[in-house]
């Protein structure tokens, strides 16, 4: 690993071991950089910390996601669920495309709902973080009521769970587009230098 | 998509990304297309060689069968291009095996993923795309429509290179499934002397530069001079 690379880890760790009451955290990158941060986070939270959590990707293929995670050793197919599928595993995977604000209504109404799959409720009341990959594809298909909407469902969400945080990276520059309707949502916002990333 | 939430990355090329609002869209998938000696590859390596600049990774899929060695040599004679970056912060992998043995475009394309997998980059390459219309067993069309889903589902911007034939302007069939096409081509001035051209024939989202634009080869590579012709 090279000292910048270090860098990032030792940021990224320093946010998400915040306290409890830090919930709704906020990591800017260059555009460029937004799926190696995702990656960087991953890594930290389920296996540096160990923790079990649900990852909303926007617009990524379920395969994508896989090949990711088995890829970078973050997770096997044994660790990964989704949003109906086995229970207790380690990460549950929910993908959706195109809509973001009608996916997320649609997403949370299923996590809410008992009949999704048994458990479920008890399941998630044991998860430790909530990622949203990418927060850039929800600026780039929804105006500012669909960003807030979607944000509304989020803090719904989080207030059922109260052991759940949510960390999600954006790309900078269009997060200018998201920082309004998360204004009020944000807890904590840390920016990653673009040369930190150098190869 | 609105330009104020469009990110963008530089080309690499001198002198281009002022004709298109400062780079390419990201992500997004760019045919560049142009008969042999037009400076595609040159193209290409110019694109990648900006994204070692700027720290990212990058992928160059050659389709061409030219060993690593063969590639440093042509890049010998310009300044733009680290040769130690070669391996490293650009991989560098050659289809011609794969598409020699196997036919089949699900199984060329779980291989392509398995490589951008494997380094995530920020850049890729596919030198010339074109070729694997004659091998892949299959609607050319469709393959291609799928290889654009998939490049794009990796949030990396794609340059596909394309031999231009004599009967047709640029790649159709390519054009349909890309972001935007550039072109590169040969034409004879008012003197005689046969000069390289760079033209923007489509780019999604942009308000580009349009026509053919003076293109000038130097040890730093291509520079396009816009509004020159």
């Amino acid at each position: 690993m090279t000292q910048k690379t270090e860098l990032i880890y030792h940021r990224l760790r320093n946010v998400l071991g915040s306290p409890p009451n830090v919930r709704r955290i906020f990591i800017t990158v260059k555009a460029q950089s937004v799926t190696r941060t995702d990656i960087a986070v991953l890594r930290v939270l389920l296996t540096e910390m160990d923790q079990k959590g649900v990852y909303i990707t926007v617009d990524r293929p379920e395969k994508h996601v896989m090949e990711i995670l088995e890829r970078h050793n973050l997770a096997s197919h044994a660790d990964v669920s989704f949003v109906a599928g086995p229970p207790q595993r380690r990460i549950v995977i929910a993908t959706g495309v195109l809509s973001p604000a009608a996916f997320f209504d649609d997403l949370f109404l299923r996590l809410a709902d008992p009949r999704t799959r048994p458990g479920l409720d008890q399941e998630l009341a044991g998860m430790k973080f909530l990622m949203v990959d990418n927060l850039s594809s929800l600026a780039a298909y929804n105006g500012p009521n669909g960003i807030a909407a979607s944000f509304g469902r989020i803090s719904q969400f989080l207030n059922a769970y109260p052991s759940i945080r949510f960390v999600a990276v954006a790309a900078r520059d269009s997060f200018a587009a998201v920082r309004p309707g998360a204004l009020g949502f944000l807890d904590m916002e840390v920016d990653i230098p673009d040369d930190w990333f150098a190869v | 998509m609105n330009d104020n939430t469009m990110e963008r990355v530089p080309s690499g090329i001198n002198g281009m990304d002022e004709m298109m609002q400062g780079g390419f869209p990201f992500p997004s998938t760019i045919l560049v297309a142009g008969s042999a000696g037009t400076g595609k590859t040159t193209f290409a390596l110019q694109f990648l060689a900006r994204g070692v600049k700027d720290g990212e990774q990058g992928l160059f899929f050659t389709t061409l069968s030219e060993p690593t060695q063969w590639m440093l040599r042509f890049v010998t004679n310009y300044t733009f291009l680290d040769k130690d970056s070669f391996g490293r912060q650009i991989k560098y992998v050659d289809l011609g095996p794969f598409l020699r043995k196997e036919k089949d475009p699900e199984k060329l394309l779980a291989y392509i993923d398995d490589q951008i997998a494997d380094c995530m980059p920020q850049r890729i390459v596919i030198d010339p795309v074109s070729i694997i219309g004659s091998m892949v067993k299959t609607d050319y069309r469709m393959f291609l429509y799928d290889l654009s889903t998939h490049l794009k589902n990796w949030r990396a911007v794609t340059i596909l290179t394309g031999e231009v034939l004599p009967s047709e302007p640029y790649p159709v069939e390519i054009s349909y499934i890309v972001d935007a096409v550039v072109l590169l081509s040969l034409g004879l001035t008012s003197e005689g002397t046969r000069r390289k051209y760079l033209e923007i024939l489509k780019m999604r989202g942009t308000k580009h530069t349009t026509g053919q634009h003076l293109l000038d080869v130097s040890p730093a590579g291509l520079t396009v001079t816009a509004g020159l012709r």
